[in-house]
């Protein structure tokens, strides 16, 4: 019998183990970055995750880790970068293992479910007060469940409209403010006028994102603006009545009517329409506006949210950081974040992303959000109590599915009030199942 | 006298089923076909505004506009593509191999010695193939976390032999051997017996060499699953030095709008592997699939 088999294979054992030791040292990826600094009070280890986001923002926080290390304690920061389509389920993972880093990012609303469960710790006692103080209002809400603060930003999200100023001005549609902004008929006439003057679809709304968590960011405003909401927020104990309630219904049966009457393209070919004039509205977060100032130039206008009934109502919130429960070390991982957040630091990112800084100091000093700034509509939306936080409860995971999952369908044309109970349903018995997710 | 009826002269005029047979298998390939075409072409086109207009129609298929190999590039320069496909590799031939190995003596210890509880261990290792892997992750990650390796480290977290493993011993791929080992005719290993082999060289010198079509099945059926693993190392791999294409590719999901060149060309390097080593042991898998009745 010939044995080169049995041979092979001992090869590709010995092979096997030898990467399987390798594998277990941290290496130095560019994904995977080690920095270490040099002086302050405290000292140690501290493992951090990020989600591997846009290139700009990769590059922003990869920089401040460096200063970090060339500016700070004797701090050594591990840090690892997750994919982000799988983020929140490597973090859920990891959180059931034990394993979780000391330090780690993750989208706004997620916080809740986080500290629910008791992945994070409270921040409270780990940042200085007067820098609490600077942050915007709205940072500090996301953060915050329970009454103390769990996450804290770099930036924040602008949620409005963007516009076309010469086929508003062709269509004589008056261009609203934030004191004066423009109410449901307003709106209703502007997109008629705007399809009349010859627009196929006169507003997009990036239905080309997808079902996900673009939906219930971008589009529950229209049903806080109507007087509903995703979920009765006295409590946190219960959708029906509220998500599937008169003033919801409405607000959804309205949303409908913008894709029956055909303002809004409900299957967008590409994400284009408006920088190339096809729409003369986009109702879209901050993130667009590199591109919209580069195609439009002059013409864009950046117009607040409309006030549907009551009152003008806009998103907020995205990726913060938090400090695990399981950190050994909490005073250098705190130290850490105090850096990542940082004036400087919050701004460095802030230009790379084009996000609202979290910072008052470091708005002060932007020059897209500054006063006068093309982007400062953002900052009053902000502070101005027009931006809403997304639910703050740990049930925010299913809110959001099931929201998504309901407009998806109304946008197909389903029946609104069918649609609206289901998902109340569904969010109700999650909440159920969880006893109502007690405080421990 | 009469002049005969003039007889269809093409195969199709023999036989309109015949056309209408091919047609149908003709319509069904191309539906296989199509995503794979859609793939590529889109992996080549470097107009992202393009690619979604074209999304929702027929141009999607065809290369059209400019093409390029700017997504491929894009791919390089935005994760250690080259790093997770040597991470895949090595994680599935291992398994295969190994799996290879230890699945088929555990199925010829089955089917050919007689050891008390045999049948009641056949009966377990059958049953197990109708538990979905989902069903058993949580309390598998629950498990690997706590167990000791060489290095000291008391987890298995972060590794490969965290996604090499759990997965050697396999109850399909035992079932299928144990199934080719039992159509052996017993006469050449009790020769052997006379002679006085033992169990192990009747094994590695009769029972292998016959059975190179069930082996060749496993080994295919095996690289094809855990090629696509990706729920499992989504659980237990958060080091890049480690990470599969599957996880990998996340990467390119999350942020708006979408890259789906990018995405596109990412799927073109993770597929042409696969479609390679396919096309390489097509005449074994065809072969093996025909005679022991699996469909992959």
């Amino acid at each position: 019998m010939k044995r080169p088999w049995i041979r092979s294979f001992s090869l590709l054992v010995g092979l096997i183990l030898a990467g399987c030791g390798e594998a277990a040292t941290p290496t130095a990826l560019p994904s995977n970055s080690t920095v270490e600094a040099t002086s302050g009070a405290a000292i140690g280890t501290v493992t951090l995750w990020f989600h591997s986001g846009q290139g700009a923002e990769r590059d922003a926080l990869n920089a401040t880790l460096q200063a970090f290390a060339a500016k700070n304690s004797a701090i050594k920061v591990e840090a690892i970068e997750l994919p982000e389509g799988a983020y929140n389920d490597q973090v859920n993972a990891a959180a059931l293992a034990g394993e979780l880093p000391c330090l780690l990012d993750f989208d706004g609303p997620f916080v809740y479910n986080y500290a629910w469960s008791g992945y994070l710790q409270p921040l409270d006692s780990l940042i200085a007060a007067e820098v609490k103080a600077d942050f915007l209002p709205s940072i500090i809400q996301q953060g915050t469940y329970n009454g103390k603060l769990y996450s804290l930003g770099q930036f924040d999200s602008g949620l409005g409209f963007y516009a076309n100023k010469a086929l508003l001005e062709k269509a004589g549609v008056r261009i609203p403010s934030l004191e004066q902004p423009w109410t449901r008929a307003e709106l209703d006439q502007a997109l008629s006028k705007l399809k009349a003057n010859g627009l196929q679809y006169p507003l997009e709304l990036k239905m080309n994102y997808g079902r996900g968590e673009w939906f219930s960011y971008g589009f529950s405003p229209f049903l806080q603006s109507f007087g509903g909401d995703l979920i009765d927020r006295s409590n946190y104990q219960k959708a029906t009545s509220t998500l599937n309630g008169a003033a919801s219904v409405e607000a959804m049966q309205w949303f409908q009517s913008l894709f029956s009457n055909g303002y809004v393209n409900p299957k967008p070919a590409g994400d284009t329409d408006f920088a190339e004039g096809k729409a003369a509205l986009s109702w879209v977060g901050h993130w667009a506006y590199p591109d919209y100032a580069k195609a439009l130039g002059a013409d864009l206008l950046v117009l607040p949210a409309a006030d549907l009934g009551k009152g003008p109502k806009t998103g907020m919130g995205s990726w913060n950081w938090g400090i695990t429960s399981k950190c050994e070390n909490p005073a250098a991982a705190a130290e850490v974040l105090s850096f990542i957040v940082s004036p400087e630091e919050v701004l460095r990112m802030s230009d790379a992303n084009g996000a609202v800084p979290a910072r008052s100091s470091a708005i002060a000093k932007s020059k897209l959000f500054g006063d006068g700034a093309p982007l400062n509509i953002y900052v009053q939306q902000l502070t101005k109590g027009i931006a809403v936080p997304r639910p703050i409860t740990p049930a925010y995971p299913v809110i959001t599915s099931a929201f998504a999952e309901a407009v998806d369908n109304i946008v197909a044309g389903a029946d609104v009030q069918a649609e609206l109970d289901k998902a109340a349903q569904k969010i109700d018995a999650d909440i159920e199942d969880n006893q109502g997710y007690p405080v421990k | 006298m009469q002049r005969p009826a003039i007889e269809p002269t093409t195969p199709w005029q023999k036989s309109p089923r015949r056309f209408g047979t091919y047609l149908l298998m003709t319509v069904l390939a191309l539906f296989s076909l199509f995503p794979i075409v859609f793939m590529l072409v889109t992996a080549l086109k470097a107009d992202e505004a393009q690619i979604l207009r074209e999304m929702s129609t027929f141009a999607a298929f065809l290369p059209t506009g400019e093409l390029s190999l700017q997504n491929f590039h894009d791919v390089f320069a935005r994760v250690p593509f080259a790093q997770y496909l040597i991470n895949s590799v090595v994680i599935a031939l291992a398994i295969v191999l190994f799996g290879l190995v230890v699945n088929s003596l555990i199925a010829y210890a089955l089917a050919r010695m007689q050891f008390r509880g045999q049948k009641l261990l056949l009966a377990i290792i059958i049953a197990l193939i109708i538990i979905p892997f989902q069903a058993v992750a949580v309390p598998l990650l629950l498990i690997v976390n706590q167990l000791p390796w060489f290095d000291g480290r008391m987890t298995w977290l972060d590794s490969y032999h965290v996604q090499i493993i759990p997965f050697i011993a396999d109850a399909f791929s035992i079932f299928l051997f144990y199934q080719f080992f039992l159509n052996i005719p017993k006469d050449i290993e009790e020769a052997a017996l006379v002679d006085g082999a033992s169990r192990f060289r009747m094994y590695a010198q009769i029972i292998v060499p016959l059975s190179r079509p069930v082996f060749a099945t496993v080994a295919i059926l095996q690289f094809l699953t855990h090629w696509g693993d990706f729920l499992w190392p989504l659980m237990v791999v958060r080091n890049p030095a480690v990470r599969p294409l599957t996880v990998g590719m996340q990467a390119f999901f999350g942020q708006m709008p979408r890259q789906w060149g990018d995405i596109m060309a990412f799927a073109t390097m993770v597929t042409l592997p696969v479609l390679f080593i396919f096309l390489l042991f097509q005449k074994w898998f065809v072969q093996s699939v025909a005679s022991s009745g699996v469909k992959g």
